[in-house]
Parts: structure tokens; C-alpha cells; sequence
């Protein structure tokens, strides 16, 4: 069998995973060596992660500001420059950002000293909204003509999530009888994923009303979905203190708090676009794109992210795109000691 | 769908080649005929890929007619015509109108019964490409549906009707014939636009020398497919240019000139300025008011009191209200006729294959039909839908008198009877003409699509910098009053510091204007300073300047084009 050169080549995952099977392997014959039981600790947490995720969340607020520009803003232009008489606006409103994160935490802890242990923890982070919006905008030209456009999202949808594999140490300093204090340092790699997707159908009516009878003539419909997707390998690196209180000789249970530096650039990933049908696929790199809506009613000038490029000069980064994890905790859980 | 642009581009790219192998060594001659646009994706967009609205166009079938010059040297310029509207044809336009080898008899008042020898055709200064617009004239769109009203109604709208992709159509259509033809591929081309032409004259050249940024999302109004089609014929004409984009002043080697007939330019600012110009005491139609007897009041709009009060023509004052559109109806009237169509366009027609009534059944011209064609529920639909109908139906006489659905003329025994909402020629397309404006999704969207939008003043200015212009300053049109031109263009401060009114003067009008930038106007050309536009007086002209001062128009083209680089005093020439 032909192998491919590339092939041999060893993936950070592999090799992580590798080294981690390696300390567990260590773990255990510590613990033959020492003879003792109760060296291990199982423990599963989670609580409340107040992770920014502004990059991704440009999404979601240039959105809103956008739809105000284009139709709040815009209609009042109309009506100001005697277009229409006037309108009407009904709907949700807006698109929201993602977040807080929920984590879930699975702990595996070895006691090495009476103070001093090390564990291995798997987390996952998952901050997403998925919300269907629907806006509706009535333009009054006169008493038989109004102009009505209907726009829906279902959904209007962004995620971003997590994987973080990771090393820590921790102090215990007792307070009490069955009482401790536990400062930990952590650090791991952060496997992360983002995710932006927005269904959008869009109607346009023109209502005429004579003797009484409204009717409807459907003049312009358009629908379709945006998709990108993006995953990136960043750095975890976490400080956190816990104050745990055993139940039992086995059980206990911990509230802690947290702060962890979680920040991942050089994302990429698929996008993908259908309108009216048609469909466009790409890959790229996720950067932020500066975008600059001029109409003469209002302009808007922002940085959102994007992973569809050209090779144009013009069409390039502003700068890149960074998913930010980072933040305060609060943290809950059980453990379990064997 | 990249692979259906590959194929398309390939058959585009393999026609061309066949034209190369079988017409390089031929003589052009007189043609006609129709040029295919299929359909076609764009978008417009404000910089923002959220807030494209994107749009897809019908089929088209257009039509020109090409009239080859006296001339056979290689720098004969191409001069590309068509009129405005938007929706009016060229052909019963400036086809008709003293341009060509044949023209309508402009001694008697509504044209004559039959075309006639035109003693002064710019054949003598190069080769002439007329063109109709889209759903005007003998071009036609195509759908799946075109009986159901409601198809049709939707068929009138931004996806086939807005100033940019009509723009477009028109830069599709020379530049396919050019592929057809290689022996003129390369040759200057004049563009010569009349009315809401100007429009039409700045977009299109607007698109041809900005090519590549209608494909990279720089300008609102986004065509890749049209950009790749510039830069294939570009590839040809510019070889040292290939697979590069071409800077603007090179593109003006080929695309540098403009003629102007009485257009809209700054249209916006245009009629602003001369709805106050004639406001004030002692302007022309204060002047009419004293010579008729009936002052003017100062209150009243300018045109509809010259039209209605003082009876009198606003596209030529001097003359009877109606006067010039009787120019247009008798054109329209006399290309109905099979034999004066084959006169005017030097052409065997009966080759026309995409004219024959077999070969168009999914063709439509028309939103509403004749009273005994249309479906019963027609009326009151069109009352709703269609803005001169419902203006009509409250006048049943002007009704009766403008409904231009009557087919007309002995096309049909040689090509066949159409479908009722089909028409062989239309001189207006008035739902093609409405579309611009009413109901129009890109506008209602908030697009600056419509011609009165000051975008294409700018646009204009910055064509200027590389175009060399040419615009008739007729002394009896209130429609396009010349007056407002160099204030509608001194509107734009932005980019203007002044613009300077030239002699010799005659009738207190400049000749000449000089248009003074402000320094980084357009930083792309740090070198803009001043620009001198062509503006030649006609002390008895109407909107239609061809029509009233042939003689003068031609000479005065001819002279200019010398002094901008085409010379056409030598071989051929005059």
C-alpha cells in the first residue's frame, strides 16, 4: 500500500490525545505505587460563562441596525420627501446575540500529595440564538394604494461552540472538617466552531382598495439562506477557585468561580448562498469585512464578519476575525472520589 | 450555474470566432436584425451584501439596424444612436430623422407620406448602428406566460426595466455586434444619444470604463456577467491589455466620444433649474406670453402653460402644440409598412427570422390589451395596476386617442399575425416607460436607479474626464431646457468649482462650457483639472435637433470630432 508523504504526518489532535493517554497512564501507576484508594476524583460541573463573542455578535447588531436603516430610516425619508403618506411598521425586534454559554465540565482529578493534585477536563462551551423573525412594513401612498412588505427569518441563527481538552493543578487549603478551598490553573488547546445562518423570505404587495374590496397583487417575492461556517484551533488558559464541601466520604459537591482567556483567530470554513435557487459555494478564512451603506437617507459604517473573498485588492480583511470565549464563570457541580 | 456561464461565454466567444472566419475578408454591408439577451442576473447593492436586491431579466430580442459608411478607412468611427423616453424607439427617432441615407421629409409638417432621400447622412462621416431599447421600437422581450395579465404586469419592472440595466443592454448589444464583425471590432465608436439618451449615453459609458468594478461589489449596480464580456472584447481591441484590467483613458482610445442630443444629464438638477430659469421675468416663455397675448402668470408649470395656454409645442416653442410627435408618429407609421422599412434600413427583411410571427409566440409588447382581447376581468385589474390606464379610464376620449395597441402598416402579411399582446413596432412602450418610474422594486427599495437621481450627474463628470462631449444647445426646447445644463452641472460642488460659459456667444448662449473640478475630485485621475464640452447653439431648433437644423447638427459634429482626434476630412470624407 502507497502511503502518501502528508500521511505520516501526526495531527495536533492525535498528538494531544496521545499525551494525555500518557499522564493517565503515570495517574495510574502513581496510584498502584502508592497503594491507597480515594486518589481519584470524578467531577462534573457546569454553570454560567459571560463569554463576549463581540465578533460574532457583529452579526446580529449590524443586522438590526441595518433593517432600521433600510426600512425605519428609509420610510421616514419617503414620508419626509411627501413619497407617501405615510407608514406603518409591526414585527419582532431584532436579531440577538449569542450568549451567555452554559459549560459542561467532566473532571478527572488524581490527589498526588496531601495539597496537591492534577486532573484532566473536558469542556464544552456553546453559545448560540436561533430565533424565526418576522417584520412586516406598510407603506400608505393614498387611500386605494398601500405598499406592503413582508420579511421573515426563519431562522435567523448564530452558535458558536467549543471543545476544550485540558490540564490543570490544584492547591487544597482546608477550611473545615469536610471543607476546602481549591485554586486551580488550567490550560488546553480550544477547538472551536461558528456558525451564522439566516432563511430569509421577502414579499412585496401592492394593495388596492376600491368600493370597499382589498385586493393583493403580489408583485416582487425573493427568498433564500446564508450560511458560514468556521472552525479554528485556539488557547485555553483558565484561573479558577472552588469551595468544596464533601457530603459523604465519596460525595461532595463545589461552587466556584472563574476567569479563562479563550480567544481563537485563523477560523475558517464554508459558506454557502442560495437565492431565488441559485446557489454559491465557497471556503475561507474568517476576517471582518468593512462595510459602508451609503443611501441618501442614512449611512452605516461597520466591521462584520464574513468568509467569502475575492482576490480583489479591495475585497480583503479589514482585520481578522476572532472568536472570544474569554470571561468570568460561575461554576456548580458534584464530584465523586474512588 | 458557473457552468452555464462557461458554456455560455464559450458559444459567446465561438460565435464570435465564426463571424471572424466568415465575414474578415467581406465588406460590411447594410444589416438588420435582432441581438439576443438572454437572461441575465444582477444585483444592486449598497455595499452591503445584506442588502442586495438581486434581480433576474427576461429574455430580449433587439433590434438594430446597421447602415455602413461611405468612408472604408480603418479609424471610421461606429456611430452608435438611439433615443429616450425611456421607452421611445430610435427607429421612428433619429432613424427617421435625418441621420441615415433616408429620412423623413422634414419641409412638411408631420414628415410626408414616404421616406426620402436624406441629401446630408452621417454615412458620409462613418458607419451607423441604430439601436431600439429593450420592449421598444421592433425589440422585444420573451416569457414563459405571456397571456396571463399578472405575469405580464410583473414582466414591467426593475428586473427589465431600470436606468442601469437598460445601460447595460445597450453595451451588450454594441459590443456583440463588434464580435460579429472583427473588421470593425476595433474602430471608435461615437455614441450619440437623444432626450432621456443622455441618461443612457452616460450609463452605458459609465459601465464600459468602470468594467471591472460592476464584478468586485464597488458600484451599486452589480453584473459580473457583463464585466467578463467587456474584458473579452477588451482582450481583442487592447491585446497589450489581456486578461488585465483596462484603465479608462485607454478604454476612450475605442469609447471617447458622445453626442448629446437636447439630454438629460444632471436631469434632476436640470428641471430645477429651469422651472426657475423660466420663472423669471423676461425668459422665453414670458416672451411667448407678450407675442401671443396672453402674459404669462409665473405661477402656473411652464410646460403645461405653453401646452395648454399658449398652445404651442414645449419640444419647440415656435411651433403648434403636438408638432414634433407628429414627426415621431409618421416615422412609427412608415416603418409599419414593409416596403418603407426595407427602404429606410437597406435591408432584405425577409431574412429576419426572429421578426416572424412562427418564431415570437412567447414575445409581448403590451400590459393591456384591446378591449375585446383582454380577459373580462382586464379592466378594473389595469385600473389598479397600470398608472395610465387608471389616468385613462377617468378620460375615455384620451384614452381612445393615445392607445397605441392597434397593429398597423402590412407587417403581418409578410411576417404573420401576432399574439394580441405583441407588437411588430411600438415608437412608445408606455408600461416600459411607467416601469422606470412606478412600481419599480429597485426604486422602492431605495436604489438610485431613477434618472432624476444626482448620481448620474456624477457619473457624467466623472465620464468626462476621459469622453470627449458634444452637447446641442437648441434654442426652442423647454422639455431639456440648454440654459439649465452648465447650473444643473455647477450643482454638484463636490466635485465642481465652477462651471465657465464659453463664446463666441449668439443669443446671449454660450459655444463652449468649461467644467472646473475641485482638486481629488476623483482621486483615480489626480490629473483632473478642466474639461471643455462641446456646446453648440441652434437658434431654431426642437428637442430634435437632427430634425429642425440637419445641416448645422452634421457640420458641427464633423468639426468637433476633428478638433477631438477623429479626423474626417480625409479619404471618404467630405
Amino acid at each position: 500500500m502507497r502511503t502518501h508523504p502528508q500521511n505520516n504526518r501526526v495531527s495536533p489532535i492525535r498528538g494531544y490525545a496521545h499525551f494525555l493517554f500518557r499522564i493517565g497512564m503515570l495517574m495510574v501507576s502513581f496510584s498502584a505505587a502508592a497503594g491507597q484508594s480515594q486518589h481519584w476524583r470524578i467531577s462534573l460541573d457546569s454553570g454560567l460563562l459571560f463569554a463576549p463573542l463581540d465578533d460574532l455578535n457583529r452579526i446580529a447588531g449590524h443586522g438590526h441596525r441595518l433593517q432600521e436603516l433600510q426600512f425605519d430610516r428609509f420610510l421616514d425619508y419617503l414620508q419626509s420627501i411627501g413619497k407617501i403618506r405615510s407608514w406603518s411598521g409591526s414585527g419582532d425586534d431584532r436579531p440577538e446575540r449569542a450568549g451567555p454559554t452554559w459549560p459542561l465540565t467532566l473532571s478527572i482529578q488524581y490527589r498526588l500529595t496531601r495539597r496537591f493534585s492534577i486532573s484532566f477536563t473536558l469542556a464544552h462551551l456553546r453559545a448560540g440564538r436561533s430565533r424565526r423573525l418576522d417584520f412586516q412594513y406598510e407603506r400608505v401612498l393614498n387611500e386605494s394604494i398601500t405598499q406592503r412588505e413582508t420579511l421573515t427569518y426563519s431562522p435567523f441563527s448564530l452558535t458558536a461552540t467549543a471543545w476544550v481538552p485540558k490540564l490543570a493543578i490544584q492547591w487544597r487549603i482546608p477550611l473545615g472538617p469536610g471543607t476546602n478551598l481549591e485554586p486551580s490553573l488550567a490550560a488546553g488547546p480550544l477547538f472551536a466552531a461558528c456558525h451564522w445562518l439566516q432563511n430569509w423570505d421577502y414579499s412585496w404587495d401592492f394593495v388596492y382598495t376600491s368600493q370597499g374590496q382589498v385586493n393583493p397583487y403580489l408583485l416582487y417575492s425573493s427568498s433564500g439562506s446564508l450560511e458560514m461556517k468556521g472552525t479554528g484551533l485556539g488557547l485555553d488558559m483558565s484561573a479558577d477557585i472552588r469551595l468544596t464541601r464533601e457530603i459523604s466520604e465519596r460525595v461532595g459537591f463545589f461552587l466556584g468561580i472563574a476567569y479563562g482567556f479563550r480567544r481563537v483567530n485563523g477560523i475558517s470554513g464554508s459558506g454557502r448562498e442560495v437565492r431565488d435557487g441559485q446557489i454559491r459555494e465557497w471556503r475561507g478564512r474568517w476576517g471582518m469585512r468593512q462595510t459602508t451603506f451609503t443611501a441618501p437617507w442614512g449611512s452605516l459604517e461597520e466591521e462584520v464578519p464574513s468568509n467569502d473573498w475575492t482576490d480583489s485588492d479591495s475585497d480583503q480583511p479589514a482585520r481578522d476575525f476572532i472568536l472570544d470565549f474569554s470571561g468570568f464563570s460561575l461554576q456548580g457541580g458534584l464530584f465523586f472520589r474512588f | 450555474m458557473s457552468k452555464t456561464i462557461c458554456v455560455f461565454l464559450f458559444l459567446i466567444i465561438a460565435a464570435s470566432g465564426v463571424a471572424i472566419s466568415s465575414e474578415k475578408s467581406e465588406p460590411v454591408t447594410n444589416e438588420c436584425g435582432f441581438i439576443a439577451i438572454e437572461p441575465i442576473r444582477f444585483f444592486f447593492h449598497y455595499q452591503d451584501f445584506q442588502t442586495r436586491l438581486e434581480l433576474h431579466s427576461s429574455p430580449a430580442r433587439i433590434w438594430y439596424n446597421f447602415q455602413a459608411s461611405d468612408r472604408t478607412d480603418r479609424n471610421t468611427p461606429i456611430f452608435v444612436f438611439f433615443n429616450g423616453g425611456p421607452g421611445s424607439a430610435s427607429s421612428s427617432g433619429l432613424m427617421s430623422m435625418n441621420t441615415g441615407r433616408y429620412t423623413l421629409d422634414r419641409t412638411i409638417d408631420g414628415g410626408g407620406d414616404a421616406f426620402i432621400p436624406n441629401p446630408l447622412p452621417w454615412t458620409q462621416m462613418g458607419h451607423l448602428l441604430y439601436i431600439d431599447a429593450r420592449e421598444t421600437g421592433f425589440s422585444y422581450n420573451t416569457m414563459v406566460n405571456p397571456a396571463d395579465y399578472m405575469e405580464r404586469w410583473r414582466e414591467f419592472n426593475a428586473q427589465n426595466f431600470n436606468c442601469f440595466f437598460d445601460g447595460a443592454d445597450f453595451v451588450r448589444v454594441i459590443i456583440r455586434f463588434l464580435a460579429r464583425h472583427p473588421s470593425l471590432a476595433d474602430h471608435p465608436v461615437v455614441i450619440v444619444g437623444e432626450s432621456y439618451g443622455g441618461i443612457r449615453a452616460t450609463t452605458l459609458l459609465y459601465l464600459i470604463h468602470q468594467y471591472a468594478d460592476l464584478a468586485n461589489g464597488r458600484e451599486m449596480y452589480q453584473d459580473p456577467e457583463l464585466s467578463r464580456e467587456i474584458q473579452i472584447h477588451f482582450d481583442r481591441v487592447f491585446p497589450d491589455y489581456s486578461g488585465r484590467t483596462v484603465p479608462p483613458a485607454v478604454i476612450s482610445r475605442q469609447f471617447g466620444h458622445q453626442v448629446l442630443i437636447q439630454a438629460c444629464i444632471s436631469f434632476g438638477h436640470q428641471i430645477e433649474v429651469a422651472d426657475t430659469l423660466l420663472r423669471q421675468p423676461g425668459s422665453l416663455i414670458y416672451r411667448l406670453g407678450e407675442e401671443i397675448g396672453i402674459p404669462y402668470d409665473g405661477q402656473t408649470d411652464p410646460l403645461t402653460w405653453v401646452n395648454n395656454v399658449a398652445g404651442r409645442d414645449y419640444y419647440i416653442i415656435s411651433k403648434p402644440a403636438g408638432w414634433l410627435n407628429a414627426f415621431f408618429a409618421k416615422g412609427a407609421f412608415l416603418l409599419s409598412f414593409f416596403e418603407q422599412l426595407t427602404r429606410m434600413t437597406g435591408c432584405d427583411l425577409h431574412a429576419l427570422t426572429d421578426m416572424y410571427a412562427v418564431n415570437r409566440r412567447q414575445g409581448y409588447r403590451l400590459l393591456d390589451l384591446e378591449p375585446q382581447a383582454g380577459a373580462a376581468d382586464e379592466k378594473p385589474r389595469s385600473a389598479a395596476l397600470n398608472p395610465t390606464a387608471r389616468a385613462l379610464f377617468l378620460d375615455p376620449q384620451l384614452a381612445a386617442a393615445s392607445h397605441s395597441a392597434a397593429e398597423r402598416g402590412d407587417l403581418s402579411t409578410i411576417f404573420g399575425v401576432l399574439q394580441p399582446w405583441d407588437r411588430y413596432h411600438m415608437s412608445l412602450n408606455s408600461p416600459a416607460n411607467q416601469a422606470f418610474h412606478f412600481y419599480n422594486i429597485a426604486l422602492l427599495r431605495g436604489y438610485e436607479t431613477h434618472y432624476r437621481d444626482h448620481r448620474f450627474g456624477r457619473m457624467f463628470l466623472r465620464n468626462l474626464l476621459h469622453i470627449q462631449t458634444f452637447i446641442t444647445n437648441a434654442a426652442f426646447d423647454l422639455v431639456v431646457y440648454s440654459p439649465a445644463i452648465p447650473a444643473s452641472l455647477a450643482r454638484h460642488t463636490d466635485l465642481v468649482s465652477a462651471v465657465e460659459a464659453i463664446g463666441p456667444f449668439h443669443d446671449g448662449r454660450p459655444s463652449e462650457l468649461a467644467i472646473h473640478y475641485i482638486p481629488q475630485a476623483f482621486p483615480e485621475t489626480p490629473a483632473a483639472a478642466t474639461r471643455i464640452i462641446r456646446f453648440p447653439y441652434y437658434n431654431q431648433s426642437a428637442h430634435a435637433v437632427s430634425l429642425t437644423q440637419p445641416q448645422e447638427l452634421w457640420l458641427d459634429v464633423r468639426d468637433w470630432l476633428g478638433k477631438t482626434g477623429i479626423n474626417l476630412t480625409t479619404e471618404g470624407g467630405q
